[in-house]
């Protein structure tokens, strides 16, 4: 009764009044009335909780969402992060350059990135313009030429002398200035924050705070005459705060000292201009010590600076070039040589280690750069004498690469096209890995590279196998992913890297497995396909079905026209055709599929069907039973030891000797010109 | 479109929940009785490891750290009591290997006292200690500045290699007091921070009495206002 009450109260026109009437027409008695009452109220406490649940669960998933979209906004936060931390490299590079600073960029390679620079320079624009439409009454800062973003995030403001919580904040650290921003609390509209001021990064300082009472992951900004305490939600955060002032820190350093050796250099070259041009003797035999030039005595905070702005490159020019100048003969004896060359051991120490970090997939290394990031690194610890350790680190990484790529094809379509794309990714990384190993490492280190190469081979033929070698997998579609990987193998040969005799020692268990495995197939059901046949033609009711029939026949390499009867009829039985396909199959894939050590597992094959058939050649009386099984050695013996001699240029001698065995006469061979397609692999 | 909208809906909702806390926490915050007592702010100057870190951890927390890993800029604030009134020290101990003067100075700017620290084991640190005297003068523009000079790492008195006598006479010439400390037996840590730390609080009355129109002391910040 409630169901049809429903539907009523769903249509449209429902009018309640009416309803009520009409039901207090039908009822008898008031007691039937209130019985229907009964119903419709709880009908409408149902539909209440339903609908209760209903709204729940969409907000379940409203929160979800909410959820599932700032995390998406967090990763596209760190994404740009890193995007702007590589940028700031960039921008520090050619800024460098631009100096004319000359151990950086050439001219030449510098317009080859005029484009990328313009191209930065837009991206840069960019991101200080959606600040801009963040920040209400923002300054404008577009104002400096190379301003750009190293760090923002939010912070809580804590009074400096009361220790209580202010406000919270949103905090941009540039590479020249600090922007401070409060939040607008009821927003309208693209104004997130609101400004409050900055300062230039020159006028500060910042305090790692490591006890303030209660207030815990703080850290200070002493900015004259204001002091402003920050804490973090977390010690990362704080860390990362500080570690990005550092960066600001030595950056600005690092400019200043630039515009300062300018200066330097111009007022040494007004200097030089006036002084005489020559020295006199007396100065030249002066036994005074030479001052340090100021490049050398500043070489360890130059060092320093490289490391943290990650200058690779640069750092090691430098030391090579400060080991070299301290070891002339001008400064061999100069009091501080020691203890500079002292210092550069240091940084030296500092540089590997964190090379071979960089290097190190387990340290958050990743997969970004690709094998190329690691370039630099690697032609660094190699110059140190590092190249053991760079070499490990390098096949990790080619490791890493590897398994990334193989993991990212997709199972889909057939077991075929899956192996082909897989052997096709693998053995490209595989190359990858090769060229740019040939490249960054010296020749004798090639055999580490072919023994890794090995093993990654192994490993991944040992996947496929698990997938390919599989009962469910048709002989003839193991023999097409076996070909494709074997392939792919001989194509990468042209490396200079021959893997054909580890993938062919890989495969050589499981082809023979899945051989000896086809066979017993067959031979178990030998008995009942040949007790059951029913010994008459078999009829393919159509044009069609004969005509598919003789042509997978004919690839099979038996022509069959001859035994067409009555236009939809093939006069054999089933069982000598099954048997037909399947002994054919074996051999056609068995002398493609395996290696010449091999060879003797397909002949055993080949043989073990056949004789399993001809075993059963007198139980059957009938004449069509012997039609049958004349076309068994006449026609399909004869036709399979001719094709295996085609094939492999010798005669199949167990097959052979079955055949004298069973009176079939075997042609001589007609003296022919055939030239045997060798199988690869042989 | 949606998503829109419930980003928007889920941000402002995270905003408010933050809020709740933060207002949460002010609360709490505020119910302490009384403001906090008055701060006094120190700052450890020298040259690197002579021993900053240490006295500040001894002092702090009663502990000598035997190894050395440099400072970069490190805050602490501790509550004591000072001839029978509480107030507070933060000390702020900088990197003795901070090699630009330049950012040194917005380092020093916060300071109302200075330890200048040195090892008389180490003349070098002896000789920077000039050097960091004029930097001070010259950023908080005041002859006056309360300021200790501090001979550190006197528990190795074998080792000594600055005489007492060349401490004294240029502690002598800045018109400052000379102390010898040692982090490591805890000899005089705490008084080289009370001591300068009295100097401070009494700087301070004496300005609030000179800006309270009490002239009978001539100011001792000869050119107040001049950096700002
Ligand atoms: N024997 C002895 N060793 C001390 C004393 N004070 C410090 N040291 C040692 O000297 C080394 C440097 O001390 P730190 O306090 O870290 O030096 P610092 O002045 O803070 O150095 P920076 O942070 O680089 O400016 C450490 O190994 C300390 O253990 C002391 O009073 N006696
Ligand atoms: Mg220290």
């Amino acid at each position: 009764m409630s169901d049809i009450n429903m539907e009523k109260f769903a249509v449209p026109e429902f009018v309640p009044e009416r309803y009520v009437k009409e039901l207090a027409k039908s009822c008898v008695g008031g007691e039937e009335l209130a019985q229907q009452k009964e119903k419709i109220q709880s009908l409408a406490e149902e539909t209440a909780s339903a609908l209760k649940k209903n709204v729940y669960e969409n907000y379940m998933q409203f929160i979800e969402t909410a959820t599932e979209i700032s995390h998406l906004e967090t990763e596209m936060y760190k994404l740009s992060h890193l995007l702007s931390d590589q940028r700031m490299v960039l921008t520090t590079l050619s800024q460098a350059s631009v100096l004319g600073n000359e151990n950086t960029l050439s001219r030449e390679s510098l317009d080859n990135h005029d484009l990328e620079a313009e191209r930065l320079e837009e991206e840069r624009k960019n991101k200080l313009n959606s600040i801009s439409e963040k920040v209400e009454s923002c300054m404008n800062l577009l104002d400096v030429p190379d301003r750009h973003l190293l760090h923002e995030g939010d912070l809580l403001e804590i009074d400096a002398e009361e220790n209580t919580a202010l406000q919270r904040m949103h905090v941009y650290l540039f590479n020249d200035c600090l922007m401070l921003t409060s939040w607008i609390s009821n927003r309208r509209g693209p104004m997130r924050y609101k400004f409050q001021t900055s300062y230039p990064i020159s006028t500060l300082a910042v305090v790692n705070v490591r006890d303030l009472g209660t207030v815990k992951q703080a850290f200070k900004v002493l900015a004259f005459p204001d002091t402003r305490v920050f804490q973090c939600n977390s010690l990362t955060i704080k860390k990362d705060w500080l570690d990005k002032f550092d960066v600001a820190k030595n950056m600005h350093i690092e400019k200043e000292n630039l515009k300062q050796k300018k200066k330097d250099s111009q007022d040494k070259i007004k200097h030089e201009s006036l002084e005489s041009p020559s020295l006199s003797v007396e100065e030249l035999l002066s036994p005074q010590i030479a001052p340090l030039p100021d490049w050398l005595a500043d070489v360890t905070e130059e060092l320093d600076v490289f490391i943290v702005e990650r200058h690779f490159q640069k750092t090691y020019d430098l030391m090579i070039k400060a080991q070299r100048t301290l070891s002339t003969e001008e400064f061999v004896t100069h009091p501080q040589r020691t203890e500079i060359l002292k210092k550069i051991e240091q940084k030296q120490k500092v540089l590997t280690e964190i090379l071979l970090k960089e290097l190190d997939v387990t340290h958050n290394w990743s997969p970004r750069g690709g094998l190329r990031s690691s370039r630099h690194p690697v032609l660094i610890l190699n110059k140190f004498n590092m190249t053991s350790q760079a070499c490990e680190l390098f096949l990790d990484i080619c490791n890493h690469t590897v398994k990334a790529h193989v993991k990212a094809v997709q199972l889909e379509g057939s077991i075929y096209s899956y192996v082909k794309q897989v052997g096709e990714v693998f053995f490209c990384s595989l190359s990858d890995a090769l060229t740019e190993f040939i490249s960054l490492f010296p020749n004798n280190k090639l055999s580490a590279f072919v023994v890794w190469a090995s093993m990654q081979l192994r490993i991944l033929m040992s996947q496929i196998i698990k997938q390919v070698f599989t009962p469910q997998c048709a002989l003839d579609s193991i023999l097409e992913c076996v070909q494709s990987l074997r392939e792919q193998c001989t194509l990468f040969c042209e490396f200079g890297l021959d893997l054909r005799f580890q993938m062919n020692s890989c495969l050589r268990s499981p082809i023979i497995k899945a051989l000896r495995e086809y066979k017993e197939k067959i031979v178990d059901s030998m008995k009942t396909k040949v007790s059951e046949d029913k010994w008459t033609p078999v009829n393919m009711h159509t044009k069609a079905g004969v005509n598919k029939f003789l042509s997978q026949m004919e690839n099979l390499g038996l022509i069959l026209v001859r035994y067409v009867i009555n236009e939809t009829w093939v006069d054999l039985s089933s069982s000598t055709i099954w048997f037909a396909q399947s002994v054919i199959t074996v051999q056609n894939v068995g002398l493609e599929i395996v290696t010449k050590d091999m060879m003797d597992v397909v002949d055993e094959c080949i043989c073990a069907i056949f004789s399993s058939r001809l075993k059963f050649s007198t139980g059957n009386d009938t004449t069509y039973a012997h039609k049958n099984f004349k076309f068994i050695l006449e026609t399909v013996m004869t036709h399979m030891i001719k094709k295996y001699k085609d094939k492999v240029g010798y005669d199949n001698v167990k097959l052979l000797d079955l055949a004298v065995e069973y009176g079939v006469h075997i042609a001589p061979p007609k003296k022919s010109n055939i030239t045997y397609t060798s199988n690869e692999y042989l | 479109m949606f998503s829109a909208v419930a980003y928007q809906l889920s941000s402002t909702f995270l905003e408010e929940q933050k809020l709740c806390c933060g207002r949460g926490a002010r609360v709490a915050m505020s119910k302490k009785p009384a403001a906090q007592p008055t701060l006094h702010k120190v700052i450890m100057v020298g040259s690197g490891g002579v021993g900053k870190s240490a006295l500040t951890l001894q002092f702090m927390y009663d502990e000598f750290v035997e190894d050395y890993e440099p400072t970069k800029a490190d805050s602490y604030r501790k509550k004591v009591v000072l001839d029978g009134e509480e107030v507070q020290i933060d000390i702020l101990d900088t990197a003795g290997q901070e090699d630009y003067a330049a950012i040194r100075d917005n380092y020093f700017r916060s300071g109302e006292g200075f330890l200048c620290v040195f090892s008389i084991t180490e003349p070098e640190s002896f000789d920077a200690t000039q050097e960091f005297r004029e930097q001070i003068l010259r950023v908080k523009n005041d002859e006056n500045i309360p300021f200790l000079l501090v001979g550190n790492k006197s528990d190795l008195g074998d080792k000594r290699r600055v005489p007492l006598d060349a401490c004294r006479e240029r502690a002598a010439h800045w018109q400052v007091p000379y102390v010898e400390t040692s982090a490591k037996t805890r000899d005089n840590v705490d008084k080289v921070f009370f001591d300068l730390m009295r100097e401070i609080r009494s700087r301070k009355s004496d300005d609030s009495r000179a800006t309270n129109g009490d002239v009978k002391r001539k100011p001792r910040r000869k050119i107040k206002c001049a950096i700002l």
